[in-house]
């Protein structure tokens, strides 16, 4: 369907439902004229000049399943009659065409796989040929806009520059062919990614396995010969030895030795995957400013529609990256090259509703689990060892337990967690997968403990009522389905963000809330809000709880304390917050030890905060200043606000826009953690909560330090044979 | 079967008995409540098989209907009684066994369940029931249980025991005083005293002191 044109003689185009013929009407006009298409037409874009005075040219562009071919039409202003001019040739690949006008001249630029072309309306001579220099990727030009400017040097010469998308989803400038710059916008639209380990050498790995399972004197030869074999590589290794010197000295980065991915002693060179709405999928280099290493075109979806990811799971063993959709898709990807190793294509309609990373025999597996909540019978060696929990048909909760029954395994529901009526669920969270505690409670001021509840089958959930405005937020077991806690808030917004995030032994949820306080009903107050609560084992310090210190705990099982029961003490704090918060997540190290930042997403600031736990701290003296005992804590006085300080933005200066999602990953060093956000745009980082205390900083002076140990070795070498000689000598002289 | 209630009191509290920590308030508005309304929970039991079972009544349990209370520290001492309990009968070979309040008529359970093992169950141990309530003291969000080893140096009371939870209204910032504004608008501006009106009293001292003192001269 096509209204437009010059002024001069507007037409309206339109083809039939199977593509095979085109109406073409002159505006002003009553008859209508036929033409036929090519046989197999898919699609038809119709491009026509601009400007009032130009020519009543216009191309008729059809594309078929493989290529894609070109009609001009002139139109006679006297008699409105349409004739066809020329056609140009059916070419490879979608191809792209352009129009441009200068004066009464018209234009029409034509991209394909291999060249640019430059044609004349009027007559099908070509005016300029250019052949493509796309750097490297293979993907052509779908849809472009050209500008064509004669070069009054010479006759019949033109220059032409098109701004192209090309079907790997990158905005590029092709100048007379050359590309002159290229932005990979379709990086945009990123639905979901994960971290991968850059994998290691494959046969690096098989040895090691070989010497593994062979008797030791065996395994000890093997081994010999491998050193020996990786002799070849001292040159090169020698050789980069001068240039890490003085990167180390200079404080400035290692970067990849000649290009190759290899991982860093940091830990920080790793790999992000990136899939996006639409279907592309791409790697970039965390530890090289995000270069993008591949872009692999996972899936191809009509127009309109876009890739629902429910998992996505990167193995460490087989350096392999999963991806699975909606509509029962999967794609494997291998995480440094994108290869695609497997593929399973999308199904008619929405058969998984989302997908969880489960311990199986054969390692993590990233399972997907249908509609309502069912999972179905699956192989042993896939079966999960843990109690999945998933979304029933009634936005209720339940969790899946798998019995084994022979070389399968059929699912049963163990608990279920209904919300009370007219509640619906808006955020849960559960502690992340690889979380290590550093200790097991909080020393306080005067040297008690209080123990924390550490319990890892947890998760947080919140569930608003729309009608009544509040929202409430229960601790649950996953294994047992038993409430630990819940607390209720009135006077919240249902209809903004409500997020939570959890981590250790706490848990934060983010709301906005409108009401006047219980203690003072004549102060209101208005605003977003964040709650912080902690979890201990009991309410006073130097009490481990019912259970003791018992080394194994099972929720299902009876308690040997005739104590009985208890449920975790929460202490909680609101604060309230100056800007709304969205994408909260929680920094990640590798040993824990390192205190832990809240990461969110600022909308309104179009950045990325790093809130501190000290700040988020339930346990601050309100209205009163630290006792000692607490200063030594580290608790500073309650402030019922908290100002979203600029120095803790980490994305600084930067305009971050449209953040759906942050993730983190530990690095090997403690002090740091990897961060990385998607969204409309990506961006990625290194946060270090505790400061660099494992890293030498560029201001610890290496050269002095050497220096100094190199001057007083040549000092002791030079000096050793005087004081030797005047040793003996003494020896030597008469006793006075 | 039925379990044998205790013979000293027909209610059973949540913890041991200890009257001296029953707050003067609590006493107070517990008889003040005097007939307060009392709900009747009846939690049924399901053991986990492949072809399922019906569930069975477990136990019937009765505690006062909260008041929303107001204070978030302290949790309000819900006064719960057993009407009826029966020991489970479990089939061989079931490992789980999953607990709530289950509504006859219609088939479906009516609130939460939990999951426990048959252990709990087992000689040895008494049952103890956690009944969690919504915040507004009615909606039951579920029942949970868990079997605590017998042991007769430490209670009495060998039957099931009941402890009701409410989940509690959540925390809200204290805010600082409200700053107060005259009626124009302004900040109130407190006057401060002059040195005179702090210090009178120093001079009636100073007068005394002067007019006992005299004596000492030659």
């Amino acid at each position: 369907m096509f209204v437009g044109a010059n002024s001069a003689a507007p037409i309206v185009a339109w083809t039939d439902a199977e593509k095979s013929k085109l109406f073409v009407n002159v505006l002003g006009t009553k008859n209508r004229q036929e033409f036929a298409l090519a046989p197999g037409t898919v699609s038809v874009e119709i491009h026509a000049p601009h400007l009032v005075q130009s020519e009543p040219h216009f191309l008729v562009h059809s594309r078929t399943a493989t290529g894609n071919r070109a009609d001009v039409y002139h139109i006679n202003l006297k008699t409105n009659v349409v004739e066809k001019a020329y056609d140009l040739p059916e070419l490879a690949g979608p191809g792209a065409f352009s129009t441009s006008s200068d004066g009464a001249n018209v234009y029409f630029t034509r991209i394909t796989e291999d060249e640019m072309i430059l044609l004349s309306s009027a007559s099908h001579g070509v005016l300029g040929r250019w052949p493509l220099n796309t750097k490297n990727s293979k993907a052509s030009a779908v849809h472009a806009v050209a500008e064509v400017v004669k070069k009054s040097s010479q006759a019949n010469s033109f220059a032409v520059r098109a701004a192209a998308v090309t079907s790997a989803d990158e905005w590029t400038l092709i100048r007379n062919g050359e590309t002159a710059w290229s932005r990979p916008e379709g990086m945009s639209g990123a639905v979901a990614a994960t971290f991968a380990e850059i994998p290691e050498n494959e046969e690096l790995v098989k040895s090691l396995e070989q010497e593994a399972h062979s008797n030791p004197l065996e395994a000890y030869i093997h081994r010999v010969k491998r050193h020996i074999d990786d002799l070849q590589h001292l040159p090169a290794y020698l050789n980069a030895i001068p240039s890490r010197l003085i990167s180390s000295i200079m404080g400035t980065e290692v970067s990849a030795i000649d290009g190759k991915l290899s991982r860093d002693s940091f830990g920080f060179h790793k790999l992000a995957i990136l899939a996006t709405r639409r279907g592309m999928v791409y790697g970039l280099d965390v530890g090289n400013q995000g270069k993008i290493l591949w872009s692999r075109r996972a899936l191809k979806l009509s127009k309109g529609d876009s890739w629902d990811v429910t998992g996505i799971q990167a193995q460490e063993l087989t350096g392999r990256v999963t991806i699975l959709g909606s509509n029962g898709d999967r794609v494997v990807l291998e995480a440094d090259t994108g290869k695609i190793v497997d593929a399973v294509a999308p199904g008619p309609e929405k058969s998984v509703q989302s997908s969880a990373i489960v311990d199986t025999v054969s390692g993590q597996q990233l399972l997907p689990v249908g509609v309502d909540g069912q999972i179905g019978d699956l192989p042993s060696d896939q079966t999960p060892r843990q109690t999945v929990v998933t979304r029933g048909s009634d936005g209720e909760l339940k969790g899946v337990i798998f019995t084994a029954n022979g070389s399968s395994s059929y699912e049963t529901t163990s608990w279920v967690f209904t919300l009370p009526k007219d509640m619906r669920v808006v955020s849960v969270a559960t502690r992340p997968a690889h979380e290590p505690i550093a200790s097991i409670g909080r020393v306080l001021g005067d040297r008690t403990v209080k123990y924390k509840y550490l319990n890892p089958n947890t998760l947080v959930l919140a569930a608003v009522d729309d009608k009544a405005q509040t929202l409430s937020v229960y601790l649950l077991d996953t294994v047992t389905g038993q409430v630990l806690a819940g607390s209720k808030y009135d006077g919240v917004d249902t209809g903004k963000n409500i997020e939570c995030a959890m981590s250790e032994n706490w848990f934060v949820c983010s709301f906005f809330g409108q009401y006047t306080l219980r203690d003072d009903t004549a102060q209101s107050l208005k605003g977003y809000q964040i709650v912080v609560s902690d979890l201990y084992e009991s309410d006073e310090p130097n009490n481990r709880g019912p259970l003791g210190d018992s080394t194994q705990y099972s929720a299902l099982n009876p308690m040997e304390n005739p104590e009985g029961p208890s449920l975790p003490s929460v202490v909680s704090q609101t604060y309230i917050l100056n800007a709304p918060l969205s994408a909260l997540k929680v920094t990640q190290t590798r040993q824990g030890i390192s205190s832990r930042h809240v990461l969110a997403y600022l909308p309104e600031l179009h950045g990325i905060v790093s809130l501190p736990r000290m700040i988020l701290e339930p346990r601050r003296p309100v209205g009163r200043d630290p006792t000692p005992a607490e200063a030594e804590e580290g608790l500073m006085k309650y402030h019922p606000t908290i100002e979203i300080d600029p120095k803790t933005i980490i994305t600084h200066e930067r305009d971050v826009v449209g953040i759906t999602k942050i993730i983190t990953s530990p690095a090997i060093v403690e002090s740091t953690s990897l961060v990385f956000a998607f969204g409309i745009d990506v961006f990625g980082t290194r946060v270090a909560p505790s400061f660099l205390f494992d890293i030498l900083g560029k201001g610890f002076n290496k050269v002095t330090l050497v220096g100094t140990v190199v001057a007083i070795t040549a000092g002791v070498l030079a000096l050793k044979p005087l004081v030797l000689k005047k040793q003996i000598n003494s020896l030597w002289k008469a006793p006075m | 079967m039925r379990y044998p209630q205790s013979q000293s009191t027909a209610t059973c509290r949540a913890e041991p008995f200890q009257p001296t920590k029953m707050k003067l308030t609590t006493l107070l508005s517990a008889l003040l409540a005097g007939a307060a309304a009392a709900t009747t929970v009846p939690i049924f039991i399901q053991p986990i098989t492949v072809p399922e079972t019906a569930p069975a009544l477990l136990i019937e349990i009765s505690h006062d209907t909260p008041s929303t209370s107001t204070d978030p520290t302290t949790p309000p001492q819900i006064a719960t009684e057993v009407l009826s309990y029966e020991a489970p009968e479990i089939p061989e070979g079931a490992k789980l066994v999953r607990i709530g309040a289950y509504d006859s008529k219609s088939g479906k359970w009516a609130s939460s369940t939990t999951v426990v093992s048959v252990e709990n169950f087992g000689k040895g141990y008494s049952p103890h029931f956690v009944l969690s309530l919504d915040a507004n003291g009615q909606d039951l969000l579920g029942v949970a249980v868990k079997g605590v080893r017998v042991d007769a140096g430490y209670t009495r009371d060998f039957g099931p025991q009941v402890k009701v939870v409410v989940a509690g209204r959540g925390k809200q910032p204290e805010l600082n005083k409200p700053v107060v504004l005259s009626p124009e608008g302004k900040k109130v501006v407190v006057e401060e005293k002059t040195f005179l009106q702090k210090y009178w009293w120093v001079l009636g001292i100073a007068m005394f002191v002067m007019m006992s003192g005299g004596g000492d001269s030659k």
